[in-house]
């Protein structure tokens, strides 16, 4: 396995288009019996459904990058916020007003993968109808 | 995940038409030498890694330069999956 620091000096940048349907398909394979689908509209607009559950989020245009890398998303309905506050026990999601917060640094599945995280100098979202694109910077430190 | 990724590898990324990406990876001769160690090992014993085939990938390559600097190699590069609509 190569590390980040193995590649020191390195740079990269671009803008990944990915497809709802990619999503949506990714998302089909957890182990879960419901998976849950989503919608992504203009305006960093986005539907999730899960079950009978919906939900509109809007997407941020940037995340936090860094040491702590956080994504943070707002949800449209107060209601729904408090009702994931109130089954999310992750310590890696914090529900704050509409708004939750994920810690990538605090994520288990990705704790191989922080010394990467780390080196993205920014990662902006946006959407368009049924598509997502993740623009970013990335520089591994000399 | 796995099974997924390989799909779109060998598909050409259906799922990512529309991105785009450049750079230069910088690579150190240690990590070079370390790499063909492992390859050379894998190709004397029949263990080395099958990957999928990537050839529908590789043609997105819009660019691709190496340049040598004291004990490292820099990979300039360029890639474009088109959009399919």
């Amino acid at each position: 396995v190569i590390s980040a620091s193995q590649l020191q000096g390195t740079t990269a940048g671009g803008t990944f288009r990915v497809a709802e349907s990619a999503v949506n398909d990714l998302l089909s394979r957890t182990r879960q019996a419901t998976a849950p689908t989503i919608h992504f509209e203009p305006g960093n607009h986005a539907l999730i459904r899960y079950g009978i559950f919906h939900a509109r989020v809007r997407l941020p245009a940037a995340m936090e990058v860094g040491v702590h890398p956080r994504l943070t998303v707002t949800l449209a309905s107060t209601v729904v916020a408090w009702g994931l506050k109130a089954v999310l026990t992750h310590p890696y999601v914090s529900v704050n007003g509409r708004h939750v917060t994920l810690d990538l640094s605090a994520i288990p599945a990705l704790r191989s993968w922080q010394d990467w995280l780390r080196c993205f100098t920014s990662i902006a979202f946006s959407t368009t109808e049924a598509a997502l694109a993740v623009a970013f910077t990335f520089q591994v430190p000399e | 995940m796995s099974d997924w990724i390989r799909a779109q590898l060998t598909a050409g990324l259906p799922a990512l038409a529309g991105t785009s990406l450049s750079g230069t990876i910088v690579v150190k001769q240690e990590l070079i030498n370390e790499l063909l160690g492992d390859w050379l090992a894998g190709a004397g014993t029949g263990t080395g890694s099958t990957s999928p085939d990537i050839r529908n990938v590789v043609r997105y390559v819009t660019n691709a330069a190496v340049r040598a600097e004291p004990g490292r190699l820099l990979l300039d590069f360029a890639f474009a999956v088109p959009r399919t609509e």
